[in-house]
């Protein structure tokens, strides 16, 4: 086929430039090192790295959240423990002073310590996270939970809780409240509650109570109330007698299948009152101890003081067992978060290499590349050079 | 002997027109549209004698150019289609760019705004992480504005593009016309074609057809009609039709080709194609348009579901969220020459129906229809028009006011000018609204296992929203709702109230209370910036099935897809255009060898018949001396 001379040089430049915009797109990919240069270079894949970096950047994001959760929970799980301290604390004191020979100043002592502690209690209530908030006012993060007031101790937080999202899917809750750790306790055993009347005037006392049948056990209020020294009626909630029957020290009496072994020499007119569990804050049965030692130092009063720090130390008990039930629930939040957090990075080490996939340069391939366009281009040019100097005209 | 003279001084001259020509191929070895040209030799007509017929030597009978029309065809129809991929791809690679950039695409602002979204979440008091929230808010509206801006920019650049291209079409078709003439001219005067003249309009009508698709048909007296687009004549012999750009009815902003011819006035746009003018205009229907929609249905999209999580929650100052983003509302135009006094206000109603494509809604025969500008399709309304009952469709609804002629219309573009207006209009780090608005709880004397769950707010606008209640058992089984009311109890069942949901598990007793109330103070609560953080992951445009992040990649890809496709084909059709050039060049190339050999072949033929002439000459002058006494 002819050549025309015009077209000859047109393909020769046309060849060389081609070269050089084949080279400088290799040399950008160096570069950068990026394989990418422009979503149109494969826009499948680049909207997939789009969604990539954002998924990798939501993850780093759950990480973060975890490792604040983490950082709560171990605030909560420290003023929990310390709480619990407390609270052995001040049941080794109700053991001590659940004792006849105590002598008032004793019980002064104990008194006074127990006061201590409870505002111990009071102030790990109001424990504060680095930033400021209070850790067990639910919502109300910036107001003080707990106050002491002269009839106890007031609670201004709510019964909200935060929620951390960990992954797509869970959220993990980064505390409780001081309603569900300091208030919400039932008293007694958990299903029913004793107590003496405070106006007795013998020696009776309530010793160890049990309930031996639940399915008699109705949650009602019973009273049994002392006819006359060594006899009793048991009282419903509507007045009615529904139980009669002789006592003598350390017997058992049953009502509606709780068990009480009673004992000591209870008067007429004496009565111990049975019924359900009812919600008491751990402030109020240590202030309940505190009052307790207050108790005449006679054969009744020492009564009551048994009485008293019997419930005292089976409401310490529930107390103590609520604070075991979040420390067990704190460390199943930080299990969950040890989970969660080795899951993200595993997915997050996925996500990345996906991403490298897609976006990172072969350098061993791009660099072959490279060498290979150079020896193209300069075999262009050289051939080229030699040619065009080819002319019949240089020949006449 | 005079015959040998004349012989010889037909080949001497016939030799010079022959180098002549050699010599202007040579001297236009460069000149673009040139093509070389042949000189055509034939004998002289013979002396027949008795003795038999003598040749009286050569003559010139033509000076051709060599020139294929069909190669030359094909070589403008792949020249038209270059270009259009040309500014095709070199247009659509600055948007592809643009989305998919590191600093100034989408998707990193948006991911930076729910991540910092989960930092309020996980310190919901602290306002160092509202106030970054807050700068991450404002910097996702930038970058929408900027994004609409550079289109902005993009659009403007293809207003004037083509408005450049069609004054250069206009300008073309003048010299065409004008060229036309001169050949009509010289084509009478003389027995051979024009060469050069002939040359200097197939160069124009290439230079033509880079611009625009064009056909031409020659006419008997030499001169060629040019069409474009669906045959409209944009040369007709010596008269060249007026192509101008005109400013569309519907949008003043946008131009439209008209062409004028004599009285009559018509609108080719969509007709156009091919050429740099249309490669300008297709960027601007297939990616410019589509494209800008989307982002602003992204922007429309982002800002309403943002704003209802808002409104939703409580901020830091005990009140209802106010609104996060403003954005503006479609945009309603009138078309220029509506006779009626009829108006139309649209407003976006449901984000998750919207569409990227604008509307035209029109009124004849008495009823309003509407129908999408990109397809032509209709689309069907649901209503009646009237502020209590508007035209709803694709997620738009339309309220009419007055009287509108028949044939009026009105084009609306519900998310054009989204992305654009996107602020960020919350004032103070405080005003964000990381809390639920209501909080729940159970009374601690309770003596059942029930448990109320947080409020969900289901309908923000609820007047009582904020008030206080008492959901009370009545018995195990029943509860009464601020001691009215007996209402049977289903554990998880959902509780409604008050705009809120609410749900309580477990088993309560008869007395049990659950008290739901105002968050004020609820500094602490996230519930509300957690469902803001989640709206990520939530389906909230094409019907519940695309995410926000899901709708940009897709964007990206399918602007990547256009580009790249162009891109494909622009090499493919340089392949095509180069051999067609190639073949076209190899007909009317000229090839200086080829030259240098044709003017020693006819330099040598000179010699030849100059040496005849002295031949001539001594023969005349061995006879002079033999008589000549």
């Amino acid at each position: 086929m002819r050549v025309s001379t015009a077209m000859f040089y047109r393909q020769g430049t046309a060849a060389i430039s081609d070269m050089q915009a084949r080279l400088v797109r290799t040399q950008q990919q160096l570069a950068s090192g990026n394989r990418l240069l422009s979503p149109a270079d494969d826009p499948v894949g680049a909207a997939r790295l789009l969604d990539l970096n954002s998924a990798v950047e939501q993850n780093n994001q759950y990480q973060r959240n975890s490792n604040m959760a983490r950082n709560r929970l171990g605030m909560e799980e420290q003023a929990l423990t310390d709480v619990q301290n407390v609270l052995f604390r001040i049941r080794d004191l109700a053991v001590q002073a659940n004792n006849d020979t105590l002598d008032s100043t004793t019980r002064s002592f104990i008194a006074a310590e127990t006061d201590q502690a409870l505002e111990q209690l009071v102030q790990l209530g109001n424990t504060r996270d680095a930033e400021g908030n209070f850790l067990f006012a639910g919502f109300s993060s910036q107001t003080q939970p707990f106050a002491r007031t002269s009839t106890g101790v007031r609670y201004d937080g709510d019964q909200g809780q935060r929620n951390i999202q960990i992954s797509d899917t869970r959220s993990v809750a980064d505390g409780d409240s001081g309603s569900d750790i300091f208030l919400a306790i039932p008293n007694g055993t958990g299903d029913f509650s004793v107590s003496a009347d405070a106006s007795n005037t013998g020696t009776g006392v309530i010793g160890t109570r049990t309930l031996n049948d639940h399915t008699l056990w109705d949650g009602g209020n019973y009273t049994i109330s002392f006819t006359a020294p060594g006899a009793y009626d048991v009282i419903d909630g509507g007045g009615a007698t529904i139980a009669s029957g002789t006592f003598e020290d350390g017997e058992t009496i049953d009502v509606m299948g709780v068990s009480l072994v009673l004992t000591g020499a209870p008067e007429a007119g004496d009565e111990f009152s049975v019924g359900p569990s009812r919600t008491q804050d751990i402030f109020t049965t240590v202030q309940n101890f505190i009052d307790a030692m207050d108790s005449a130092t006679d054969p009744a009063g020492t009564a009551s003081l048994h009485n008293q720090t019997g419930n005292v130390l089976e409401n310490l008990d529930r107390g103590i067992d609520n604070i075991l039930e979040f420390r067990t629930l704190v460390g199943a939040r930080l299990q969950v978060l040890d989970a969660q957090e080795e899951t993200n990075a595993d997915f997050g080490l996925t996500l990345e290499t996906a991403r490298a996939e897609l976006q990172e340069l072969d350098y061993a391939e791009a660099v072959t590349r490279l060498s290979q366009q150079v020896v193209g281009l300069e075999a262009a040019q050289q051939s080229f050079a030699r040619i065009q100097g080819l002319n019949l005209f240089r020949l006449i | 002997m005079a015959d040998v003279l004349l012989t010889s001084l037909s080949a001497l001259l016939s030799s010079q027109r022959a180098l002549a020509t050699t010599g202007h191929n040579i001297a236009n070895v460069n000149t673009p549209g040139y093509s070389r040209q042949r000189v055509d030799l034939g004998t002289r007509l013979a002396d027949f004698t008795g003795s038999g017929a003598v040749g009286n030597g050569v003559q010139v009978t033509n000076v051709r150019r060599s020139y294929d029309v069909y190669l030359a065809g094909a070589t403008r129809g792949n020249q038209s289609e270059f270009s259009r991929l040309n500014v095709f791809h070199s247009l659509a690679s600055k948007i592809d760019g643009l989305l998919a950039n590191e600093s100034a695409g989408l998707a990193p602002s948006m991911q930076a705004f729910f991540s910092a979204a989960q930092d309020v979440a996980n310190d919901p008091s602290s306002i160092p992480a509202r106030q970054a929230f807050l700068s991450q808010a404002d910097g996702i509206a930038d970058r929408f504005q900027s994004l609409a801006g550079q289109f902005q920019d993009i659009e403007s650049e293809v207003s004037s593009r083509m408005r450049q291209e069609v004054e250069d079409i206009d300008g073309l078709a003048n010299s065409i016309s004008t060229i036309n003439q001169e050949i009509i001219t010289a084509t009478g005067r003389s027995n051979g074609p024009p060469n050069d003249l002939l040359d200097a309009r197939d160069r124009l009508i290439d230079e033509l057809s880079t611009k625009v698709d064009v056909t031409t048909t020659p006419q008997e007296d030499g001169a060629l009609n040019v069409f474009v687009g669906n045959g409209q004549s944009l040369v007709v012999g010596t008269q060249a039709a007026n192509l101008s750009v005109q400013s569309d009815p519907f949008n003043p902003s946008r131009l439209n080709v008209m062409l004028q011819n004599g009285g009559s006035r018509t609108d080719i746009s969509s007709a156009v194609s091919g050429g740099s003018l249309g490669g300008t205009m297709d960027f601007r229907r297939e990616v410019l348009d589509p494209a800008r929609n989307e982002i602003g249905r992204i922007a429309v999209a982002f800002a309403a579901t943002v704003n209802a999580q808002q409104a939703s929650g409580m901020d830091l100052n005990g009140d209802l969220g106010g609104q996060f983003f403003s954005v503006a509302e479609p945009k309603v135009i009138n078309r220029s020459g509506n006779a009626g006094s009829g108006a139309v206000a649209a407003t976006i109603t449901d984000v998750s129906a919207l569409t990227s494509a604008d509307y035209e809604l029109s009124f004849s025969g008495g009823a309003y229809s509407l129908s999408r500008t990109d397809t032509g399709e209709s689309v069907p309304m649901t209503g009646s028009g009237t502020a209590g009952d508007p035209f709803v469709a694709d997620g738009v609804s339309f309220v009419t006011s007055g009287t509108p002629s028949d044939g009026d219309a009105f084009l609306i573009r519900p998310t054009y000018d989204a992305a654009a207006s996107l602020q960020n209009v919350l004032g103070s780090p405080q005003e964000i609204a990381a809390a639920g608005p209501l909080r729940s709880s159970a009374d601690l004397n309770n003596t059942g296992s029930g448990v109320i769950s947080g409020g969900m707010v289901v309908d923000a606008d609820d007047p009582q929203l904020l008030s206080s209640s008492v959901i009370e058992f009545t018995s195990p089984t029943t509860y009464s709702i601020n001691g009215s009311g007996s209402f049977p109890y289903t554990a998880d069942e959902p509780i409604n109230l008050n705009g809120a949901t609410f749900q309580i598990s477990g088993t309560p007793e008869a007395g049990d209370t659950f008290t739901i109330e105002p968050n004020t103070g609820g500094q602490g609560d996230n519930a509300n910036m957690l469902a803001m953080a989640n709206l990520q992951g939530f389906g909230v445009l094409d019907g519940g099935s695309s995410t926000l992040g899901s709708t940009v990649s897709q964007l990206v890809a399918e602007v990547g897809s256009s580009t790249r496709q162009a891109g494909t084909n622009l090499t493919a059709q340089s392949v095509l255009l180069e051999q067609s050039l190639t073949q076209q060049q190899s007909v009317s190339g000229v090839n200086l060898d080829e030259e240098a050999a044709n003017m020693l072949r006819y330099q040598q033929a000179y010699e030849a018949a100059a040496q005849m002439i002295t031949v001539a000459d001594s023969m005349f002058a061995s006879l002079l001396n033999a008589v000549g006494r």
